[in-house]
């Protein structure tokens, strides 16, 4: 009755946000309309992040590098004279690619090993980015001519959609075998490994999928920019955000990444008007209280309210 | 005892089994045959290699020399997973739930993904243990001796040919101890093959065909468990060589 009921929630809540953001850009002026779509971009990123570090326990540090290779790509098949959505598939194809490799090997690594290993990768691909001129153009970056760029809307309606799949994406996982499996390796790799679950198969694949998402954005994003250079799209920050939302809204959820997301960057917004200097600080102490005192983020209020309507508020499952 | 009729056939073989870290040889030449059918006793003092040997067969440690096979195949090297698979299950000394699924999902995410009927056999099984109505409990509010137990369960979900135990009632309370020895019985009434480490004597003579001795990496002494008792290896091993004669 009362998972029914969170599932009517659930299904009404999604239903109204899409609605608000399929209608904005008929009555939302253009500083709002690219508030959004950064926040959809966040969306996307915090979800990518959650499916591989929230859901299997493996913290990247490092998942801007598909970002960057995805905006790269896409920003150079856009100047061979690719369609921009075509770009962007295909953006999105090689980071994908690219995790496959990548998994295998790093995947082998645990904990704190891992969180460097891919601190790593988004370093070795700035630097790639940065010394192979002929194709990237260095640290002068890459400009795109406005003939060639998909308009504000098709940008806007591009992050929304790869915010609407993320979501979904990790939403079905978590329905699934495939999710149960991803939560028994967060919960003890081992013990997941000796009741039959094949821990190298199912982290990579989680990988691959958690790649393919800022693949996209990435490539989106620098259509968005219509300039891109290594230190922008390889940027560490960016991965610290994606991390920081996650943690705000919950980690291994379904919702926390919307909501972490939503409040980070309204919180973002208002405080940099308001207090231009000290607004990072500002951010960083209230995730320290939340930390702290919400280790399973905003969304563990809910679900404690949820469990104290029950009358054996016994269960810990994620909504 | 156990029924041992039609338990001719050995359905795990260890042979010449070799494990050392660096310079300290945890098994020396270990050799053990568990029959098809039967309840195995795995039993020796503190650090003699029993769950070294349980991690080797298991897959956990890959680091191991010699020759396993289970039910005809070798399986020494193989991942864990793949071993759960064709049919060897395995419980660890000391609770491994997952904590944050519920007994429910912990059980689940042990049975094949191709069982369709995983979700109700896993509530049977609760209900044969009278867990059923911590099904949606998560596996870190279970009691230590409640998690126990959801671990053996966890291992039937693949309905294995052989399982090993790692001190199963170690820190579990005298009521579900039974229930867990019970489950024990009836199943190997069914056939499933079952190698047990266990501290307390009274079980393994109640419950094992034949005991292995292990001491020091290195198989003392094999048989039933009144010719294993009365062997003097296995006395000084456990007991020391002044105290022998006193507890014999």
């Amino acid at each position: 009755m009362l998972n029914n009921n969170r599932r009517r929630v659930s299904l009404g809540l999604g239903f109204g946000l899409m609605l608000i953001a399929m209608t904005a850009p008929l009555y939302m002026n253009a500083y709002y309309q690219s508030f959004l779509l950064q926040l959809f971009m966040m969306v996307a990123l915090a979800q990518a992040w959650n499916l591989i570090s929230g859901m299997t326990g493996y913290v990247s540090f490092g998942h801007t590098a598909f970002f960057g290779v995805g905006a790269y790509a896409g920003a150079l098949l856009l100047l061979a004279g690719f369609p921009w959505w075509l770009a962007v598939f295909k953006g999105a194809g090689i980071a994908l690619l690219l995790a496959v490799p990548l998994g295998f090997l790093t995947l082998r690594l645990r904990g704190p090993y891992f969180a460097i290993a891919m601190l790593g990768l988004n370093e070795v691909g700035r630097i790639i980015a940065t010394l192979w001129v002929d194709l990237t153009r260095g640290g002068d970056g890459i400009s795109l001519a406005p003939k060639l760029l998909p308009s504000l809307h098709s940008n806007y309606f591009s992050m929304l959609f790869l915010a609407l799949s993320a979501t979904l994406l990790v939403a079905f996982i978590h329905r699934r075998r495939f999710g149960l499996e991803l939560r028994a390796i967060r919960e003890d790799e081992e013990a997941a490994e000796m009741v039959g679950v094949n821990t190298t198969v199912n982290k990579v694949m989680a990988f691959m999928l958690s790649a393919l998402i800022p693949g996209a954005a990435g490539a989106v994003y620098a259509m968005y920019t219509s300039y891109i250079d290594p230190s922008s799209v390889f940027a560490p920050a960016l991965n610290i955000q994606m991390i920081v939302m996650v943690l705000f809204g919950g980690t291994g959820t379904v919702w926390g990444p919307i909501l972490g997301a939503g409040i980070v960057m309204f919180l973002r917004e208002m405080l940099w008007a308001q207090f231009p200097a000290a607004h990072l600080a500002a951010l960083g102490v209230l995730l320290l209280i939340v930390v702290l005192y919400l280790p399973g983020g905003i969304i563990s209020l809910f679900r404690a309210r949820q469990q104290r309507a029950r009358p054996d508020a016994r269960t810990g499952a994620a909504p | 005892m156990s029924e041992t009729a039609g338990a001719s056939q050995p359905i795990l073989c260890v042979t010449n089994l070799m494990r050392d870290f660096g310079g300290v040889q945890a098994l020396r030449g270990v050799n053990l045959n568990v029959m098809r059918g039967s309840i195995t006793g795995l039993i020796g003092p503190n650090g003699s290699g029993k769950t070294t040997l349980f991690q080797v067969i298991s897959g956990v440690d890959a680091g191991a020399t010699g020759s396993i096979t289970f039910d005809g195949e070798p399986i020494l090297g193989k991942r864990p997973s793949k071993i759960y698979h064709r049919g060897l299950a395995r419980t660890f000394q000391l609770s491994r739930v997952f904590p944050e699924l519920t007994v429910l999902e912990n059980l689940i995410v042990a049975g094949s993904r191709r069982d369709h009927r995983a979700h109700e056999r896993a509530l049977g099984l609760l209900e044969r243990v009278h867990l059923n109505d911590y099904a949606d409990v998560v596996g870190k509010n279970l009691s230590y001796g409640q998690q126990k137990l959801v671990e053996f369960l966890r291992v039937l979900m693949s309905e294995p040919a052989l399982i090993l135990l790692d001190e199963p009632a170690a820190g579990v309370n005298p009521t579900l101890r039974e229930t867990l020895w019970d489950m024990v019985r009836h199943l190997n009434g069914l056939g499933t093959t079952f190698l047990i480490i266990e501290h307390n004597m009274e079980v393994i003579a109640d419950l094992c065909s034949e005991v292995y001795v292990l001491s020091e990496g290195e198989i003392l002494a094999h048989g039933d468990f009144a010719t294993v008792r009365n062997d003097e290896r296995v006395l000084e091993a456990y007991f020391g060589k002044s105290r022998k004669s006193s507890v014999a």
